[in-house]
């Protein structure tokens, strides 16, 4: 029987740990027990040969570390393949020597590097990383993969996919939680299900870092939310020192005690890790010998997952922010346009703050190569937001390279009833996994009756089946239409809801603004009708936070419909509503030490943001807005910056006035025509191999308040990057940041081709670990040691203030 | 064995935090007082306290020691593990999502970015002196005393041997934490550091900034 028909017949053995008894036989310290595929194959041999014999079915082939980072083959190190086709080898071997249902696992464990955003290794990079592995395994035909001790949502999602890309091999996974239920970069179980049951793998499970008691407290959860068969490997307990020597806590018969309550709690493949033994392993079997697993059940949820959490759909409506879209805004489109991606991920830190918990993500214009766009938003607002994105295109491209980077199960908007449109949607979606907005619509258009929207969704579901999607991944937009040019269309629409519900047991979401399209005072007419649609069973609305009256509709109508535990939600969002509306002066006490008056002056010396906005637009009607700017905002950071330089302010106090000054010129400048482009341009960046930016950022808003315009190109920025964009927007000063010795030589290798291309240009640098004498040594113009000491220099250099 | 730690709370302290702000002995105003106290609620609320250990044992060379089959050319380290004959090597880390946090706050506001990095480093900081406080008393009882914990780039202690230690440690497995290409430390609110363990123990404080070649360290006591 093969490995899959095995998992969902009954009980199957996994085999123990390899690390200790290798450790037994001589394995030091740092050595890579992969090497021993080849030194000392007798002694794996030996070791797989035990588990067999202690009744594992599926023994781990000794791969578990191999990857291209360890094993290049170079130098006298043996090559990546070498390693693991000698590893599958070794486990084929010791298979062919027992009857019974055995088998072999290519064992992939992480590649020790964090990913992007966090860490500097792109995913497309970890993806071939993997691949290599799969390859090299597949190509000696084991039974299955196993993905395992994984503790990084991003780096599982990369190595599944290389997984599926290069194999038809049954894939296992199994990741590392805390004792907490979360894996080390966040993600808890029901978001790591979600994204690993949308990859479409074959087990899922937890391993390694916590001893049996804890995991069986983590196993209710896990159990809860998959569908899958469920896999438990945990350490030989918790271990502690004792008499000098570290120890595991729990030992062989009580390791099978506990193993026992693991498959009542729903466990059917079950083994050991760190520290267990085939002592442990047969007293597992034993233990376990005589009893059933549960059946596997269908969950049937409707989900989608971020890297920290899941959304579920089966609850209250969710709220889909709509802002991170160009049509219809000015603002945004300019953003995309100039490449403004600070910009596109303020409008989404704010939905989220408003109370949106999925945000949808459009960038598509004419202009613009939208599948590259797509990639680089996503990528961007994975490293500050939490919330699962939907990817919002009409561009299978686009979507593609979205669902792909995105870090989690994402939700896709969408598809529709034309056959084209679901032959292009449905494969990367059976691929990527994701919950698919389904729009009610088809090659002749919206249909005016309920009825026929109910027929296009129950097309689409069939449909979506043939590629193997479930219902319960599909989510129905049966079409807000504008009430205005037709009176019964809202009628039809909440019926759709209905009907769709009742007849098809499907769920439905709404862009809900459409409705009140060519009417004025939009919000009114959107709430109300938003409140009707929740009524009527909606699930999910695509709307925009910032509309008061929307998100008062969806707070009250949880409230009166009990969904609302002690009013809390509703007394949070009353309470701050009405916060908005007290006099400013009510809200902000003049602290007694600060001598600087109450005008904007002193509201950018205490560094009051709200404040200095607020007086900045209350004075401007009556004001010449470049006197504020000279008489009142351009001398308090002057009154701040010299208290820095004089160290009676400190850095907090002088960001905290820069950012009230960025708030007051936000006000003013919209009474300015607009700038000349006169301002000077100043180049930032942290250096290649850097990822440390924090002081380049706080010379960044103090250059700015000082009226220069800053290109800011980031962290971890190739020299060329650098001298191509300072020849490319002829820029006269250029500052470098470094954090520590290690990137010193490339902030200097930065220099030496910024003085070859760009020779009348300034370059200072400056960060944790440079002096002057270093500054010197590399042939910088000028070491600044503080963000002031910058704002002096460039301030010289253009012969300004 | 590695073995892993972790811990619900650790208590920073606002000083530090001050400290590594600039202010010296100066006190700050109610402003920042107030968002010095929110920011260590925030990263309380998020931060995921990780660390593991290995039990080493240590040769002495001259001007080098020997840890675990690691050499490490270092006189002060040397002298650190006089008499030692084991030693603790471990790394600890207050978690990436401080990172993130970070991150977030560049866009949204700038000054609680420094103040929320400047409370991640006191975090790491007590995390460390937790750990070692714990370690204390687990080993008076086998009559151990822990020396000073002494991280790479202090002093004559190369910062390139983190790479080793990291190794050694399995630290991206049992820690969650690695080294970029350019050995720095992710998340970026880590530590590593041998402590020795000897029959004496040391007189001089948890962290002695006398020792440090250093000396024009913003932070230097």
């Amino acid at each position: 029987m093969d490995v899959l028909s095995k998992i969902h017949s009954g009980l199957t053995f996994f085999d123990g740990g390899t690390g200790t008894l290798l450790q037994q036989q001589g394995l030091r310290p740092g050595e890579l027990p992969e090497t021993w595929n080849i030194l000392h194959p007798d002694k794996i041999l030996q070791v797989h040969r035990a588990y067999y014999r202690a009744g594992s079915n599926i023994v781990n082939a000794n791969t578990f570390g191999a990857n291209r980072f360890k094993f290049d083959g170079q130098d006298g190190r043996f090559s990546l393949e070498q390693i693991v086709s000698s590893g599958v080898n070794l486990a084929l071997q010791a298979k062919s020597e027992f009857d019974g249902d055995r088998y072999v696992a290519l064992d992939v464990g992480p590649l020790g590097k964090m990913l992007s955003p966090l860490g500097e290794l792109p995913f497309d990079d970890a993806v071939e990383r993997f691949a290599e592995v799969i390859r090299a395994g597949a190509a000696c035909s084991p039974d299955l993969i196993l993905i395992e001790t994984m503790n990084d949502s991003y780096e599982t999602k990369a190595a599944v996919l290389a997984a599926k890309e290069n194999s038809n091999l049954p894939i296992f996974v199994t990741v590392v939680f805390d004792a907490g239920g979360k894996l080390m970069t966040g993600a808890n179980a029901a978001a790591m299900v979600a994204m690993l049951e949308g990859l479409r793998v074959d087990a899922i499970g937890m391993n390694c870092s916590l001893g049996p008691k804890q995991m069986l407290r983590l196993l209710p959860e896990l159990a809860s939310c998959t569908s899958l068969p469920l896999m438990v490997k945990p350490n030989a307990g918790l271990p502690h020192v004792d008499n000098g020597k570290t120890v595991y806590d729990v030992g062989p018969d009580e390791f099978g005690c506990l193993m026992r309550g693991m498959v009542s709690g729903g466990a059917r493949i079950i083994g050991g890790c760190c520290g267990t033994t085939p002592e442990y392993i047969s007293s597992m079997v034993e233990a376990t010998r005589d009893i059933e697993p549960l059946p596997l059940t269908q969950r049937r949820r409707r989900v989608v997952s971020s890297y920290t959490h899941a959304v579920d759909f089966g609850g209250d409506c969710v709220l889909i922010g709509e802002r991170i879209n160009p049509t219809g805004k000015k603002k945004f489109r300019e953003a995309l346009l100039r490449h403004d991606i600070d910009y596109i991920l303020g409008e989404g830190i704010s939905q989220l703050d408003l109370g949106a918990q999925v945000l949808d993500v459009n960038v598509g214009l004419p202009e613009l190569d939208e599948p590259k766009m797509m990639r680089e938003c996503v990528h961007a607002l994975q490293s500050v937001v939490d919330a699962p994105l939907q990817i919002d295109t009409s561009d299978p491209a686009a979507l593609e390279q979205g669902l792909r980077l995105y870090n989690g199960k994402a939700m896709i908007n969408s598809v529709n009833g034309k056959a084209e449109v679901m032959d292009a949607v449905f494969p990367l979606a059976a691929k990527y996994g994701g919950l698919i907005v389904c729009l009610t619509l088809d090659e002749n258009g919206i249909p005016g009756s309920a009825a026929e929207r109910l027929e296009i969704a129950r097309r689409i579901t069939r449909r979506a089946a043939d590629y193997g999607i479930a219902p319960w991944d599909l989510i129905f937009d049966p079409l807000a239409m504008a009430v205005s040019s037709d009176t019964g269309s809202a009628n039809v629409t909440l019926e759709s809801i209905r009907l769709i519900s009742s007849e098809l047991g499907g769920v439905c979401s709404l862009g809900v603004s459409n409705i009140s399209f060519g009417l004025p005072n939009r919000d009114f007419v959107t709430a109300a009708f938003f409140t009707l649609a929740l009524q009527n069973g909606l699930r999910a609305a695509i709307m925009n936070p910032r509309s008061f009256e929307v998100m008062k509709a969806y707070r009250t109508y949880l409230l009166l419909s009990g969904h609302d535990e002690g009013c809390a939600e509703y007394i949070s969002f009353a309470g701050n509503s009405v916060m908005q509306t007290t006099p400013i002066s009510a809200t902000v006490p003049a602290p007694a030490d600060v001598t600087e008056g109450d005008g904007l002056k002193g509201a950018i010396v205490r560094g009051l943001k709200e404040r200095a906005a607020a007086i900045a637009a209350a004075l401007l009607p009556g004001s010449d807005p470049m006197e504020l700017i000279n008489c009142q905002i351009i001398p308090a950071l002057d009154v701040v910056g010299t208290g820095f330089e004089n160290k009676t302010m400190y850095l907090p106090q002088l960001l905290m006035s820069a950012e009230a000054a960025t708030a007051a010129f936000g006000v003013v400048r919209t009474a300015i025509p607009a700038g000349d482009g006169s301002a000077p341009k100043v180049i930032l960046a942290t250096v290649k191999g850097d990822i440390h930016d924090i002081g380049k950022n706080i010379v960044r808003v103090l250059l700015e308040n000082y009226g220069y315009q800053v290109l800011d190109l980031g962290r971890d920025v190739p020299p060329e990057k650098i001298v191509e964009a300072t020849a490319h927007e002829g820029v006269k000063l250029v500052g470098l940041s470094a954090l520590m010795t290690t990137t010193v030589p490339s902030m200097e290798q930065t220099i030496k081709q910024l003085r070859g291309r760009v020779p009348d240009c300034r370059i200072i640098v400056g960060g944790a670990v440079l002096t002057q004498e270093y500054a010197d040594m590399i042939g910088a113009d000028a070491y600044v040691k503080t963000a002031m000491d910058t704002v002096r220099y460039a301030d010289r250099l253009f012969g300004r203030g | 064995m590695t073995e892993q730690f972790t811990a619900g709370n650790v208590i920073i302290p606002p000083s530090e935090v001050l400290r590594y702000l600039g202010y010296g002995r100066s006190h700050p105003d109610a402003g920042i007082s107030g968002m010095l106290k929110s920011c260590i609620d925030e990263l309380q609320s998020i931060a995921s306290y990780r660390a593991c250990r290995l039990l080493a044992d240590v040769s002495l060379e001259e001007g080098a020691v020997v840890l675990a089959g690691l050499r490490i050319e270092s006189a002060q380290l040397r002298r650190s593990l006089d008499d030692c004959g084991r030693a603790i090597i471990f790394a600890a880390t207050a978690g990436v999502q401080l990172d993130r946090m970070v991150e977030r706050y560049r866009l949204l506001s700038p000054s609680r970015a420094v103040v929320l990095d400047a409370v991640g480093s006191a975090a790491v900081e007590a995390w460390c002196n937790q750990l070692c406080e714990q370690w204390r008393a687990e080993f008076d009882g086998v009559g151990l005393r822990l020396r000073p914990r002494f991280s790479p780039g202090y002093g004559d202690f190369p910062i390139d041997v983190q790479r080793g230690l990291l190794a050694l440690l399995d630290a991206p497995r049992h820690a969650g934490i690695s080294l970029t290409d350019a050995s720095m430390m992710l998340p970026s609110k880590s530590v590593s550091a041998v402590v020795g363990l000897g029959a004496q123990g040391c007189t001089s404080g948890s962290h002695d900034c006398e020792r440090c070649n250093m000396r024009d360290c913003a932070f230097r006591r």
